[in-house]
């Protein structure tokens, strides 16, 4: 799956590098632009190519998603611990991906997008839309996580009914409910057009809803461990320094990486967007003669 | 003879005058031997004579070999040499596993699938670190 993605990533990447390659003046850049464009020259067999394996690719990694996140899924799913022996999680795996990912992508875009000044290639449009997958997606997951609870009760099996009860009132309640309300609650606020088409509103609540996902996990795997069948392992959750370490570290890690080739490599894939650009260029003169 | 030797090159600064003189010169009989661009532009293949690119097919191929591969080690691995008896559900024939088998042979087969694809891409197109940028 990484590697694919990276194949994917990178193929993607060779244009742009080519180009940056052609127009940096400094000897050391038009060695490194160089050796990263791979010899990309832009002749039309190899963009006839180019465009077969990124239709491929990118046909190909859809499925791929679903898989992975089934998988991952599975790993809970076949266990025999209550509160992770549920038929639901594929599907409520893969749409807690779809919903995290693009609050994730939000909050970096926002920001990116100021910095950089990206607002007439990132429009309040792509936004609004990315909102509405948000909202979408987030009533999936709420929707998977009432089935959990009514399934629990459904079942008659006291384990899996006090697995869910020790969540939503036991002793880490807090995190569970921090999860609901970031989750299911917060996102039904893009039912608004105003607050969907709303940058600082957009910002806020992608930050809420990353924020939720993340005690998604926290719900699923901390109380669910810590009440487990045999009543002497039972115990409550404290993070050590190791645990700290590793969340503050994966944090700074990611950061670096993504200032570094938001530094350093193209935020947008310049070459597709060479594509569309007169086109779209045209309308939006056209849409703007027909406004005034 | 010696005129057919000569090399032309022209210099365009948008894409639909150089697929309209592309037209012009393949109707007039002259071969265009490349076009370089900064972004892909769709339907010159055709008009420069350029045949459509069979890396689908590779990879279709890449993917059959992906399946194969996956069928064949997993026949080995779980009904031939070793079968177990899962859950109650003994290993007798391959086809009556299947469902178990699915998600290592759609792995596998994207897997194989999208390297082979990628690194025909590469080879073929002779995309390597290091390499000259063919623009002649």
């Amino acid at each position: 799956m990484l590697q694919f993605q990276l194949f994917f990533w990178y193929i993607g990447l060779i244009p742009d590098f080519g180009m940056i390659r052609d127009r940096v003046i400094k000897p050391w850049q038009k060695k490194m632009y160089g050796l990263l464009s791979f010899g990309w020259g832009g002749s039309a067999r190899h963009w006839s190519r180019f465009e077969e394996v990124s239709l491929v690719l990118a046909g190909l990694s859809t499925p791929l998603v679903f898989s992975v996140h089934s998988i991952v899924s599975f790993d809970f799913a076949t266990s025999i611990v209550p509160g992770w022996h549920t038929t639901i999680f594929p599907p409520y795996f893969v749409s807690g991906a779809v919903f995290s990912g693009f609050a994730m992508v939000l909050t970096l875009m926002l920001v990116v997008r100021k910095i950089y000044k990206l607002e007439s290639y990132l429009t309040i449009k792509h936004i609004e839309y990315m909102n509405i997958v948000i909202i979408v997606t987030g009533s999936i997951v709420g929707v998977a996580y009432l089935t959990e609870l009514f399934v629990a009760w459904y079942s008659g099996v006291e384990w899996e009914q006090y697995a869910f009860l020790n969540r939503a009132t036991g002793p880490m309640a807090w995190s569970y409910w921090i999860m609901m309300s970031c989750n299911v609650l917060s996102p039904q606020l893009f039912w608004f057009k105003k607050i969907r088409t709303s940058i600082v509103a957009t910002f806020i609540l992608s930050i809420v809803v990353n924020i939720g996902m993340w005690f998604e996990r926290f719900v699923i795997i901390v109380p669910t461990l810590c009440r487990t069948y045999l009543p002497s392992t039972w115990n409550t959750y404290t993070p050590s320094f190791i645990d700290i370490g590793i969340f503050v570290g994966t944090i700074g890690m990611f950061g670096t990486f993504f200032l570094l080739f938001s530094r350093y490599f193209p935020v947008i894939a310049q070459a597709e967007l060479k594509t569309i650009l007169k086109s779209s260029g045209e309308s939006q003169k056209e849409a703007n003669k027909n406004h005034h | 003879m010696a005129n057919n030797k000569h090399i032309i090159h022209g210099v365009f600064g948008d894409e639909e005058p150089l697929l309209d003189a592309c037209k012009k010169l393949r109707a007039s009989g002259i071969r265009i031997k490349e076009v370089f661009s900064p972004m892909p532009i769709h339907g010159i293949d055709g008009i420069i004579g350029v045949p459509r690119t069979r890396i689908a097919i590779c990879a279709f191929i890449y993917g059959i070999t992906g399946t194969s591969l996956a069928t064949l080690m997993m026949w080995y691995m779980m009904i031939h040499d070793w079968p177990n008896d899962i859950g109650g559900k003994p290993s007798f024939a391959y086809y009556m596993n299947v469902p178990a088998f699915i998600p290592i042979t759609f792995e596998s087969t994207v897997f194989c699938a999208a390297h082979g694809m990628a690194l025909t891409y590469f080879l073929r197109c002779w995309l390597i670190p290091g390499a000259k940028a063919k623009k002649s």
